[in-house]
């Protein structure tokens, strides 16, 4: 933080950060970096136990009738570690949303405890992961999409530890398949679209995800 | 830094300041450019102040105060958040050099306070400059009394009144012994006591000049006994600099134009006349309201609203005037009585709102909810204002002309493709009004319409007001704003608080909430009924206050009879404030947050706003032995009941076969028994996971590999004997892995697991740390939900399929949210945190029953498989 001084250049600083000045892309974590995670992780818990009030309880039923067709509805439980990287854009940051979210919904309305935050655990590094490949440089709709399908290519192999170890190969497959789709649809693009509506809400002032989408105002 | 070297002394001296000055502030053409912005926040701005003044800092909204305050209590950030311009000192030092030598105050105290337990709450800052632990308490004893909070250290920071967190936050920021006090609209979120209460503390902290004091508000009056300086802020340097008498003499006209509250500049707003009796639009009979079935917040109310009159609602915090206001509006459902609108408008036959549909409330019924950001539902001013006419089904040529129309009227043309959030609040208060005009109900329902407005935002509210009682619009306002009652209270409603008996905090269990709600107290709530006098005609009673405000007569002393009172208003302020119904309400149940209700469309009234308000911070079964049912597992270290439950769970993973399932549940139930859990209790708590364990194993049921007699085949259904067993195994091993976690993580306190996870597992104290705040700011998003869902229902959206609504709501409150978050940041940054080096106020130990905890953990699943070897039915993922 002590680091602050007047920007020489201002014509400069009109261009994309990352380009103009490579010094000043700050992989660190400011508190705003944290705070805003964390409340994220917190909402994204929230607004899942809300979602789950409605529909899951007939939507579970209804997955498990059919043959791994329940993997469609995975990618809403996905959208926080997507929706963190896309945000924040620190190392960590796809993570500790899901983590964070995992924690709430299990303290508000989960009934799995622990296993709960397994899946946030896995669902997160699957994002990170993609952002890492990435080095932390593209926040586009492809990455985005990408991080969806990568939270949903490690819940996998935790929901078939639970639930699904002893299906035929058939349902293992179909599972798969719709969750990775909805995983990059749900997820990936629905937390890009989120992004860029919270950006022209003004709300990510302090956030470069939030500056790129506005103009100079 | 030399301040905080060493432990202070004892409690007198912990906050003794002989050592220590005010800081010289110096200016030199200093300037602050946000990142992403073409506008300077900031220019120009060459002062200089002397140690200990005490400054009043004035300015239009959008001057740059805010950003002049966080600059000096160096808040500002690096060279990525925005670009700085000539010279800002402390002493000749920059100010992000020297933390804890300023402390900051915010608006809105809701999203500064931390921590759940008050003690934790003021100990949070000592604890981010690093102060050793024996020093930080003494501090906190004194900073608390310093404001004139006699609290106990676990008070619940959710059950305080506006003006007591209020002065908690100040508290909070005094432990850090700053030298500069600054603070921003510090009382603009608050009641008028709130407002004396605050004013008052800060007025004993300065008095002696051993602090320096900026303070930015509107509402100038307020500070007038305080300060000896004003300094006014334009877009370009200073507009006045003087003594406040001079200032406000030269340049009052002028300040008056720019929003500021100015003494010697009187409203030129004729009051209405008193209301003469007319027909009546609206009326109650019998009305018991509240926000849950369980809780009544006022019984028995009998009003008349007058047509095409103004009527005001009035009372103390608590008293129930929100609620009622959303009762009348059709939007809250009311627990008892009769509320019945005359016919026409009314449709015919029915005349209650609450049966009424979304869209039928439209041309109605409208309501302008407290905070506008409640109310927004669209990506445009112009879209905002025409949602409601699109509802009702009006061709878009007239929806275009009108929108247009009404735009032009409230001065919002020039933003009509603004994005709603990025308003100022000004407009943004317009703007709800706005939304609801469009659909031209027949009464318009007002909650707090002025909180917090600057004088033009407050001024034209109110002309807007009489031109629409001028039109023959009926008008209901909840208010506690004084000037507002004198020109449109027509007619008064003023409500009395229930005088419902309330343990004070010195008396036993104040903070459980849980001992209210199941036990007597509820009925008693319920009998005290409070009257309404229906026109009163001079404002007087409990809520009415004069304006003036003299600081003679109001020193609050919060000790004795007063805090119990203070303490029931900040009880149900909660429960009036906060807007609930159905949405995220629900029942704190110790594990967290709770949220149980379904969410419907005002169906299921499911708000227990207080109790919600503290986020994760329901059980604090470790402190002290409130409401009987401490027991063993409450003092195992919450680290410990983690590891204990991933221990119990995790070898059971491997393993899928009947026996090993249900003997670990066998076992794990004797455990909760031996813990001294009684069945019912233990059913409650399960009660969820029972439901959903069925669910789980229609999988493997229908698609498990079969084997053994096939009971049913059909395409690629498969019921066979195995995949039965499979399923059986499921649902059993669903159980042996949900219920430690249940019993071993549920009615966790989530202070104390933070603490638990920094300092024994030394996860990195940030993350831990932000996620807790984090996790106290859901019980706020949940009222904000819930207020978010009733606004859509007087919008005429609550009709619409439940997924849409749902998604829309879910943005919002994701908006909301960060907006939150960002506060919540900067409150935790000005009191220090992020800094290495942070010391701990409470200590997370371990000891021998720790490791018993462990032990009895690594036997269930130990036992559990060896029996299932013994009796030859182990069956693990890998050998199906």
């Amino acid at each position: 933080m002590s680091d602050r001084s007047v920007a020489p250049d201002p014509v400069g600083s009109d261009l994309d950060p990352s380009i103009a000045r490579p010094a000043a892309r700050h992989l660190n974590w400011r508190v705003v970096d944290i705070v805003v995670a964390a409340v994220l992780g917190a909402a994204t818990g929230l607004i899942l136990v809300a979602w789950n009030t409605v529909g899951a309880a007939g939507g579970d039923v209804l997955a498990a009738l059919t043959p791994g067709l329940g993997g469609l509805a995975a990618g809403g439980w996905m959208i926080g570690g997507v929706l963190g990287g896309l945000i924040v854009r620190k190392p960590g940051a796809a993570v500790f949303v899901e983590v964070v979210a995992a924690l709430v919904s299990a303290a508000v309305g989960s009934q799995w405890g622990l296993l709960s935050l397994l899946s946030g655990l896995a669902q997160g590094l699957g994002a990170e992961l993609i952002f890492l490949v990435l080095a932390y440089r593209r926040w586009n709709l492809l990455p985005a999409l990408a991080a969806g399908a990568g939270c949903a290519l490690l819940e996998y192999p935790v929901e078939l530890i639970f639930y699904y170890g002893a299906t035929v190969p058939l349902f293992k497959i179909v599972y798969l398949v719709t969750m990775l789709l909805s995983g990059a649809v749900i997820a990936g693009g629905g937390g890009w679209l989120i992004t860029r509506a919270l950006a022209r809400t003004g709300a990510l002032n302090r956030f470069e995800a939030g500056r790129e989408t506005r103009q100079r105002v | 830094m030399r301040r905080h070297s060493g432990p202070d002394g004892g409690a007198a001296s912990a906050l003794a300041r002989s050592d220590r000055r005010p800081p010289l502030i110096e200016l030199e053409d200093w300037g602050w450019r946000h990142a992403g912005r073409a506008r300077w926040a900031v220019r120009h701005l060459t002062c200089r102040i002397e140690p200990g003044q005490r400054v009043l800092l004035l300015g239009a909204s959008g001057a740059g105060k805010s950003t002049l305050l966080r600059a000096l209590a160096g808040l500002l950030g690096g060279a990525d958040e925005g670009e700085e311009a000539g010279r800002l000192s402390l002493d000749g030092q920059p100010a992000n050099r020297q933390p804890g030598r300023t402390g900051l105050v915010m608006q809105d105290p809701a999203s500064q306070l931390v921590l759940a337990r008050a003690g934790d709450d003021v100990a949070f800052g000592c604890e981010n400059l690093g102060l050793a632990r024996e020093s930080i308490w003494p501090r906190v004893r004194s900073s608390l009394d310093a404001v004139g909070l006699s609290l106990p250290f676990d008070h619940d920071t959710a059950e305080l009144s506006g003006g007591q967190r209020q002065r908690l936050v100040l508290a909070g920021v005094l432990a850090m012994g700053p030298d500069l006090l600054l603070l921003d609209e510090p009382t603009a979120n608050l009641d008028p006591d709130g407002v004396r209460e605050v004013r008052q503390a800060v007025a004993d902290l300065v008095d002696d000049r051993s602090r320096g004091l900026i303070v930015v508000e509107h509402r100038s009056q307020v500070w007038l006994p305080v300060i000896d300086r004003v300094l006014v802020l334009s877009a370009d340097g200073l507009l006045a600099d003087g003594s406040p008498a001079e200032v406000f003499e030269r340049h009052g006209r002028e300040l008056a134009d720019l929003g500021v509250w100015t003494p010697g500049q009187p409203l030129a707003l004729t009051p209405r006349p008193a209301g003469p009796a007319g027909p009546t639009i609206l009326s109650g009979r019998g009305l018991v309201i509240g926000h849950d079935p369980g809780r009544a917040v006022q019984t028995d109310l009998n009003l008349d609203l007058a047509a095409g009159q103004s009527t005001v609602l009035t009372g103390p915090n608590g008293a129930g005037k929100t609620t009622l206001a959303l009762t009348l509006a059709g939007l809250l459902p009311r627990l008892g009585g009769q509320l019945a609108m005359a016919d026409p408008p009314a449709p015919p036959g029915r005349p209650d709102p609450a049966t009424w549909r979304s869209r039928e409330l439209l041309t109605r019924l409208g309501t302008v909810f407290q905070e506008p950001e409640h109310q927004f539902v669209a990506n445009t001013v112009a879209d905002e204002v025409a949602v409601g006419l699109r509802a009702l089904g009006r061709p878009p040529g007239e929806v275009a002309s009108q929108t247009t129309e009404l735009l032009e009227r409230l001065h919002l043309s020039h933003l009509a493709r603004a994005n709603p959030y990025t308003l100022s609040g000004g407009e943004k208060r317009r703007l709800s009004v706005a939304t609801v005009l469009a659909t031209s109900p027949a009464v318009v329902v007002l909650d707090e319409p002025t909180f917090g407005q600057d004088r033009r935002t407050w001024i034209s509210l109110v002309e807007l007001i009489g031109q629409l009682l001028d039109q023959g619009v009926t008008v209901v306002s909840s208010t506690h704003d004084d000037d507002y009652i004198a020109l449109l209270g027509q007619h008064r409603l003023v409500l009395s608080p229930s005088d419902r008996p309330e343990p004070g905090p010195a008396g036993p269990g104040p903070g459980d909430r849980r001992q209210f709600r199941v036990g007597g107290p509820e009925s008693g709530w319920q009998e005290s009924a409070a009257s309404i006098p229906a026109s009163c005609p001079a404002a007087s009673g409990p809520g009415v206050h004069p304006t003036g405000m003299d600081p003679a007569t109001d020193a609050q002393d919060d000790g004795g009879a007063g805090r119990g009172v203070d303490t029931r208003a900040g009880v149900r302020g909660g429960a009036s404030d906060g807007v609930g119904v159905g949405g995220l309400g629900g029942v704190v149940d110790g594990s967290g947050v709770g949220v149980r209700d379904r969410l419907g469309d005002g169906a299921g009234v499911g708000a227990r706003d207080g109790a919600l308000d503290d986020g994760g911070a329901g059980a604090r079964s470790d402190r002290g032995s409130r409401g009987g049912r401490r027991n063993l597992l409450d003092r195992v270290n919450p680290t410990t009941r983690v590891a204990a439950a991933g221990i119990v769970t995790l070898p059971m993973l491997i393993s899928l076969d009947p026996v090993s399932g249900a003997v670990a549940v066998g076992l794990e139930l004797i455990v909760c028994l031996a813990l001294g859990w009684r069945p019912g209790q233990l059913v409650r708590r399960l009660a969820p996971l029972l439901l959903i364990a069925p669910v789980t194993a229609i999988g493997p049921l229908l698609y498990g590999r079969p084997g053994g007699r096939i009971y049913l085949d059909w395409w690629l259904v498969v019921v066979s004997q195995q995949s039965v067993s499979l399923a059986l195994s499921v649902l059993i091993r669903v159980i042996a892995l949900g219920l430690p976690c249940v019993v071993l993580l549920g009615r966790m306190d989530p202070t104390d697991l933070a603490d638990g996870l920094a300092q024994v597992w030394r996860l990195p104290h940030r993350f831990v740390l932000g996620a807790l705040a984090a996790f106290r700011l859901t019980g706020r998003l949940s009222r904000d939900w819930r207020s978010m869902e009733l606004a859509r229902r007087a919008r005429g959206l609550g009709d619409s399929r439940a997924l849409r609504r749902l998604a829309g709501l879910s943005f919002a409150v994701l908006v909301t949210a960060v907006r939150r978050g960002s506060e919540l940041a900067t409150a935790m940054e000005s009191r220090g945190f992020g800094r290495p080096g942070r010391s701990w106020a409470r200590v997370s130990r371990r000891g021998p029953i720790d490791r018993l905890c462990l032990i009895a953990a690594g036997a269930i699943p130990l036992i559990s498989l060896l029996a299932a070897v013994w009796s030859g039915q182990l069956r693990t993922l890998l050998s199906i």
